[in-house]
């Protein structure tokens, strides 16, 4: 087990930058998941931390030691990726003692380890087949196993789930979470997914373009993004983010939408718009659970009409897509009442919206 | 008049049968085809096209038995995962390539390119060669190609399960829209279940090569017609019990409870049977009738929780409203809403009461 420090790390390919000046502390123990879209610098991060790669500037330290100069083989680190690099020409058993015999462990030491870790990952019963016969399921579950049977000091973790059927997924997902508290190992899980991060995850960072966006709990960058990025790439169904300018008309502000419409700005919302008077361009995020339809449930919260679009069922749910000329919100059918082309008044709980600088991105908040 | 119709069609592949298929799709609607990965799912599009010619059985298309019309007189479109995109060709020659091929006129080409590329938000990137777009920029070039043309139908097959989770949902939503205004046929196949639900005015379910149900994606996922439908919908997926019903047909008996549960169903009285439950009709309450859980670990996800518990023998999900802040502030004990309860006989064909 280490703390893993990257501080003020950047990453130049020619005359690409991969990744700008990303300083990560990541705890002894923790689960850290980094989190961003394709090509955002998450894996060149997770390669330098593993040392297949070295950073262009900063540094990288376990337990407030450097990393420059030490070879991967040396590090003791756990990989596991999404093409699971299974041996598939030896057995269950094999492929699990692998990383001990490298080490050179006793005899007795290595099988009663394979054994608790065949038994911790359901594999007890298949020590003496052939790898080839396993399922995918199987499979991953053995590339887990032969990673963490050695104990390594950080486990790194790439996209190791995106292969598997959505039920084993989801099943993985609280065995990777029990797994990790029982081994008590540092893990840096690498996806693109964020419900993996949110459910696995003791820190999320969140990283675009090879900047970090955001550091910080699940439910701290869900409640509380720290950009218009992070709101936008965090939470299930997605956030509600209208554009439009910023307009003070006695004292009574408004979000004018492009593509016409508007927006009056009350409560929460307001004093954050107002804290940002410079501001022009703004956008107002607010998640569909926060917006509900029937009667207005507080004196600020704003009421809107719009037609309803379409309504799509994701899981338990229905969602509405519901048209106010150009923007689009989308809201929860908590009743299932809607129907499409129904003209509905709804509301946005004017606390849960949140205001961003248009142009930079930024937060905008009144107590800041 | 429906676009597309199978009837009875088979196809024998060494060690596995494809159908026989029956299943029709409307003009105008979304028809989405789901199933684990090797269902057959792809095999169903290749019949349409003629490209893979059925044992048995017909494939219909535009009222008339296809078997003696050539490729293009079937007259669809096809967008694949592995996009196959001309890489000397910029993304607008791309997306015009079948409406020069038919010699549309240069002004009509405008017309269409416009909409199409409005609706993709690919407008930004038409000058560039695939090479220099992102993969979900070629995605999107792909499926501006096959929606440019007016086909008799779209076959679509996993059109952007290569792309990111978050754009993934922005395309669906997209994808519908675009389908919507122009009034196109789909066929969309794809893997992924919530994507499938979302998109689609109905579904086919595939499991095996045999189409398990065919529904709206309420009925699918509100009453799956089998267990095997009943594993594959919903995420994460419906908890199962396997145990047998008392010899009245009263009780549920299953190892996983510590007493015979209240269930009847007449038709199953001593037989074995399977008795599912979604992860959010489960909810803490200690009444009595309630189980005994004991608590593994929460995935906060904002909106709602995971909470993954042991009841019985059995890891059990429950989805739970708003927040669960960390595992003790979850119950001990948990009901199941009887309302939403779902049994399947020992051939896994559901039983209502």
């Amino acid at each position: 087990m280490s703390s893993i420090t990257l501080n003020r790390v950047t990453k130049r390919f020619d005359q690409f930058t991969a990744l700008e000046n990303l300083s990560l502390d990541i705890l002894e123990g923790e689960f850290v998941a980094l989190l961003g879209p394709s090509g955002c610098g998450k894996t060149t991060t997770m390669n330098m931390i593993a040392g297949l790669d070295e950073p262009s500037e900063g540094g990288i330290y376990f337990d407030g030691e450097s990393l420059s100069g030490i070879p991967l083989q040396d590090r003791n680190i756990g990989f596991v990726f999404q093409n699971y690099a299974i041996f598939t020409h030896l057995s269950v058993y094999k492929n699990l003692a692998y990383g001990l015999e490298v080490r050179r462990l006793p005899k007795s030491e290595i099988e009663r380890r394979v054994r608790a870790m065949a038994d911790r990952m359901d594999l007890g019963k298949d020590l003496d087949r052939p790898a080839t016969s396993l399922s995918v399921n199987e499979l991953q579950k053995l590339a887990i196993g032969r990673s963490a049977v050695v104990e390594p000091r950080v486990f790194l973790l790439d996209e190791p789930l995106s292969s598997l059927d959505a039920g084993f997924r989801a099943y993985m997902r609280a065995e990777l979470k029990v797994l990790q508290q029982e081994f008590g190992q540092t893990m840096i899980y690498v996806t693109h997914d964020q419900i993996e991060a949110m459910s696995l995850a003791d820190k999320i960072a969140v990283i675009d373009k090879g900047r970090l966006m955001q550091y910080g709990s699940p439910l701290a960058v869900y409640d509380d993004p720290a950009n218009r990025f992070v709101a936008n790439f965090v939470g299930s169904p997605r956030i509600n983010l209208v554009d439009g300018e910023l307009r003070d008309e006695a004292g009574r502000r408004s979000l004018v939408l492009n593509g016409g419409g508007m927006i009056p700005l009350s409560g929460g919302v307001d004093a954050d718009f107002a804290r940002g008077a410079a501001v022009h361009g703004g956008s107002i995020g607010i998640r569909p659970q926060d917006i509900y339809f029937g009667d207005r449930r507080a004196d600020d919260d704003i009421r809107l009409t719009g037609t309803v679009e379409s309504l799509e069922r994701v899981g338990p749910r229905r969602l509405a897509y519901i048209r106010m000329q150009e923007a689009r919100f989308l809201a929860v059918d908590d009743r299932d009442e809607l129907s499409v082309r129904e003209e509905v008044a709804f509301h946005l709980v004017a606390n849960k919206c949140m205001a961003f600088n248009l142009k930079t991105g930024e937060r905008l908040r009144a107590n800041s | 008049m429906h676009a597309i119709e199978i009837k009875g069609a088979q196809k024998s592949f060494p060690g596995f049968t494809l159908g026989p298929l029956d299943l029709a799709v409307r003009r105008g609607e979304v028809f989405g085809i789901f199933g684990p990965p090797s269902a057959g799912k792809t095999s169903v599009l290749r019949l349409i096209l003629g490209l893979l010619p059925q044992d048995k059985g017909a494939v219909l298309v535009g009222g008339a038995d296809a078997a003696s019309m050539e490729a293009s007189e079937r007259d669809m479109s096809m967008v694949f995962q592995n996009l196959a995109l001309f890489p000397h060709m910029s993304g607008r020659e791309n997306i015009v390539f079948p409406l020069v091929e038919r010699n549309v006129p240069e002004d009509e080409i405008a017309v269409r390119l416009d909409a199409v590329s409005e609706v993709l938000h690919v407008s930004h990137i038409l000058h560039k060669k695939p090479a220099q777009m992102s993969g979900g920029e070629r995605q999107r070039i792909a499926l501006g190609r096959a929606l440019v043309v007016d086909s008799r139908a779209i076959l679509l097959d996993e059109p952007i399960s290569a792309l990111d989770a978050r754009l993934r949902e922005e395309m669906r939503v997209e994808l519908k829209r675009l389908q919507r205004t122009k009034n196109q046929t789909f066929v969309y196949v794809s893997h992924d279940e919530e994507e499938v639900m979302a998109i689609s005015d109905r579904v086919a379910v595939m499991i095996d090569g045999q189409i398990a149900q065919i529904g709206e994606p309420d009925e699918i996922y509100n009453r799956p017609g089998t267990l095997g439908v009943a594993k594959v919908v919903g995420s994460p997926p419906m908890n199962l019990f396997e145990g047998r019903f008392s010899s009245d047909g009263r009780y549920f008996e299953c190892e996983d409870f510590a007493v015979p549960y209240p269930l009847v169903r007449e038709a199953l009285k001593g037989k074995v049977a399977t008795v599912g439950i979604r992860p959010e009709d489960i909810r803490e309450d200690d009444a009595a009738a309630s189980h005994e859980i004991a608590l593994r670990s929460i995935e906060p996800l904002g909106g709602y929780t995971i909470v993954n518990a042991v009841l019985g023998h059995r890891l059990v999900k429950i989805r739970a409203s708003g927040r669960v802040t960390s595992v003790d502030r979850y119950g001990r004990r948990v009901t199941f809403d009887p309302r939403h309860l779902h049994v399947f006989d020992g051939e896994g064909s559901r039983c209502d009461g």
